[in-house]
């Protein structure tokens, strides 16, 4: 169960042992975490991005050679998996 | 919801849902958000209601053009419930208006949601001490049945522990409509 005291508690003594000083450089800290992070995401994301859209190309290309020997129906749904 | 409840202990277990936009590979565990608007901070999100997460595939995960929705069981007695616990959600708004008001006093600068979760979680460290918060906003009606009447919470539940995520598998696949 949820124990509302003990996180009351937590608070209290984290704000209880804060100053004008630990305030602003936690502010700064969040804010640098703040650009970091939009960054890293952003970032990441075109990776991401890049990465399907190849892993999408070779599926394809598989595709279209399952297609043409005509071997089996899984490659074909593992493309429309991924399409 | 269920719970199983024993002379030592008390577990619920969620239904919820995940929305990821479509990769090559299916996921076998949900994807920490680490958005800088996340409200509840870094964790796993995750949506009660089925509805909800497909909206939000529609409108935020549309970068593939289709997205995923995966089902979990979430397992745990110790998450902070804010959406039908009177008294969880009294504290709740105490702490975080308790918080906002000294860095206010203090600093003069107003923080953000995200400063403010990471205060409770980290620099408090409620992570050590709870699995997940549960929590709704206040949609506007516009995809209610009623059309303008709010009547309905739009909950979702923000996960710290990956051990609280059960059975977590693919459940539906969408194309993305035009944004609405």
């Amino acid at each position: 169960m949820v124990n509302l005291k003990e996180l009351e508690k937590m608070v209290d003594e984290t704000l209880a042992k804060e100053t004008k000083e630990s305030w602003n450089k936690w502010l700064e800290e969040e804010s640098m975490k703040e650009v970091e992070s939009f960054l890293g995401y952003g970032i990441l994301s075109y990776i991401d991005d890049c990465k399907f859209h190849s892993s999408i190309q070779s599926e394809c290309i598989n595709v279209s050679y399952v297609f043409e020997k005509d071997n089996s129906d899984e490659p074909y749904n593992d493309y429309k998996n991924a399409a | 919801m269920i719970i199983f409840a024993s002379k030592f202990e008390t577990i619920v277990k969620r239904d919820a849902y995940h929305t990821q936009r479509k990769e090559a590979k299916q996921l076998k565990k949900p994807i920490m958000c680490k958005r800088n608007d996340a409200w509840l901070g870094e964790g796993f999100y995750f949506w009660i209601e089925e509805g909800d997460a497909i909206k939000w595939g529609h409108q935020s995960k549309r970068e593939t053009g289709y997205f995923e929705i995966y089902k979990a069981n979430i397992e745990s007695d110790n998450i902070l419930d804010t959406v039908f616990d009177e008294e969880q959600y009294n504290f709740w708004k105490n702490q975080i208006e308790k918080v906002s008001k000294q860095c206010f006093q203090e600093t003069g600068k107003k923080a953000n949601i995200k400063y403010i979760c990471d205060y409770l979680t980290n620099r408090a460290d409620w992570i050590s001490k709870i699995d997940g918060i549960l929590f709704a906003d206040s949609p506007k009606g516009m995809d209610c049945l009623v059309d303008g009447f709010p009547y309905r919470k739009r909950i979702q539940m923000v996960i710290y522990h990956i051990c609280c995520v059960k059975n977590f598998s693919f459940h539906k696949e969408f194309k993305c409509k035009k944004p609405w």
